[in-house]
């Protein structure tokens, strides 16, 4: 055991740990998420001389990698799907524009794009991460992450406006609710 | 009108959980408890490129795994021994305790249940029961909580409920109270399970309990050991296997192949020798999972409610929440009659 090790991995833990749970807990399915911060902290731990010095995207890396894992086991992409499906049929439902809070637009509009693009914009929305971070979290070069979470949001105002019904239908709506 | 602003505040503003980086007390207790488990996990090699996202078979018990090698307290030279073990090297004895220690350690935590999905068939030349094939799914508990659905096979799936029984096995008597629901007839039996010091004419290890308990008894008997290294669907495992166990009853064998990183149970199988005659089980594991011990864990350890189903004579008489773990539906007076489900 080199000396250190352990010291090194309990700074590493504590000075993170936060962020890596708020990270699992924001990705769907949301009850793997104490599993998913602890495989990702026992990979940190079995290679503890590999951790970089800005650690977080390297936790973040990890712990993508892990969950794309525990998607592509039958359940919880079953789980996963049941979840996007059940998003998209409130969406497409009457006027969602109207039962729809923004916060619930922008969900649904998230589950619908793809995983990569949605990862891209949750690193930088909801993570906090700068985009030459979110870069090295996403495992991609800051030239291809820039270009990604362009896409990325070009999809998500595409999926934003199919979702929002216009002006015009939202007050025909109403009037015919009110009749 | 929906506000007009920038896109990325807009997702920012749909955070779901934008204070979830802010631990409660409850949540530092959990890290801590993480921190303290993954410092005493032995630290591995590296595994080989790709490691992080290969997918073990039971990924969820991993976390649940590490707490079980904290809480046996094997020490790293330990853990030296069984990765020079794998080499199929000659073992010591060192190897075996600590494989074998590992093993109880992972499948009898006390604030867990344990859930397991299992075909399960007969072998041998005089099956004692229909021999299957047949998919066992159950849950139990260290404190000798049972819950155990049968399900037929068909067409290389699970086909309908066969039967279901659910009790407590108590641990310091190996016997307990259970409700037995015949699917077929849509019928509740009362009864009991497990092995009397009276009863002669059973196994002297009862070879339906949870691995778990067998194997904790087994080792408290000395007839415990490791069997060298294997693989199981690419996973390094180990095999344990007892030494014959001598009863009235004939001679029973048991052998159990362990993930050599989680320590749970990946096959199991179980024999019986009387003379000329040989019966038993062989089954593998598709789900060998702990979960935390919480109100939905527990709640699987009762048995299922099933409408319309009616009591045997005697269903009721076998004792109320305090023995059964759950709520008998059947009437107290012990009467035939119909379930009432709380």
């Amino acid at each position: 055991v080199k000396p250190g090790r352990d010291e090194r991995f309990e700074r590493l833990f504590r000075e993170n740990y936060a962020a890596v749970r708020a990270y699992a807990l924001r990705r769907p399915p949301g009850d793997v998420a104490q599993d998913l911060v602890a495989d990702t902290f026992l990979v940190a731990w079995r290679r503890i001389d590999d951790v970089p010095g800005d650690a977080l995207p390297w936790l973040y890396g990890i712990a993508r990698r892990v969950l794309a894992n525990e998607r592509r086991s039958a359940g919880r992409r079953a789980a996963l799907e049941q979840r996007l499906a059940t998003a998209g049929a409130a969406a497409g439902s009457g006027d969602a524009g109207e039962s729809l809070g923004d916060a619930e637009l922008v969900r649904t509009a998230l589950a619908g794009l793809s995983d990569r693009h949605r990862e891209a914009l949750m690193l930088v929305a909801w993570q906090g991460l700068s985009r030459a971070r979110a870069a090295r979290a996403a495992g991609c070069s800051a030239a291809t992450f820039a270009v990604r979470l362009h896409r990325a949001r070009a999809r998500l105002a595409a999926e934003l406006a199919s979702l929002e019904p216009p002006p015009g239908n939202r007050v025909e709506t109403r009037s015919l609710e009110a009749n | 009108m929906r506000p007009d602003r920038n896109l990325m505040e807009r997702v920012a503003a749909a955070d779901p959980l934008p204070d979830a980086e802010r631990l409660t007390p409850e949540e530092e207790r959990e890290a801590e408890a993480l921190l303290a488990r993954l410092l005493a996990t032995p630290p591995e090699p590296p595994e080989p490129s790709g490691a992080a996202t290969r997918r073990a078979p039971h990924p969820r018990l991993r976390r649940w795994t590490l707490a079980g090698v904290g809480a046996a307290g094997v020490a790293a030279v330990a853990f030296t021994a069984i990765n020079l073990g794998d080499s199929e090297s000659p073992r010591t004895d060192v190897v075996d305790q600590a494989v074998a220690a590992r093993t109880v350690a992972a499948l009898t935590h006390e604030d867990s249940v344990y859930h397991v999905l299992q075909p399960k068939r007969g072998t041998g030349n005089i099956p004692a029961r229909p021999s299957g094939p047949f998919v066992v799914e159950s849950w139990h508990s260290s404190a000798g909580r049972f819950h155990e659905k049968v399900f037929e096979v068909r067409g290389g799936r699970r086909g309908r409920l066969v039967e279901e029984v659910a009790g407590l096995r108590r641990p310091d008597s190996r016997v307990g109270p259970a409700l037995r629901y015949d699917a077929l007839e849509n019928r509740l039996h009362g009864g009991g399970i497990g092995r009397t010091a009276e009863a002669d004419e059973l196994p002297l290890i009862d070879p339906t309990g949870n691995p778990g308990t067998t194997l904790r008894e087994l080792e408290a008997r000395g007839a415990l050991r490791a069997a060298g290294a294997t693989r199981v669907g690419g996973r390094r495992a180990y095999r344990l296997v007892s030494d014959p166990i001598d009863a009235e009853f004939g001679e029973q064998r048991f052998e159990y192949v362990v993930d050599s990183e989680t320590y749970l149970p990946l096959r199991q199988r179980w024999s019986l020798r009387r003379g000329e005659e040989e019966f038993g089980f062989v089954s593998e594991f598709l789900v060998y999972e702990r979960l935390p011990l919480d109100a939905h864990s527990r709640a699987q350890l009762d048995l299922d409610r099933h409408p319309g189903a009616t009591c045997a004579v005697g269903a009721g008489e076998v004792r109320g929440k305090r023995d059964l773990g759950f709520a008998n539906p059947c009437p107290a007076s012990g009467r035939e009659g119909a379930a009432r489900w709380p």
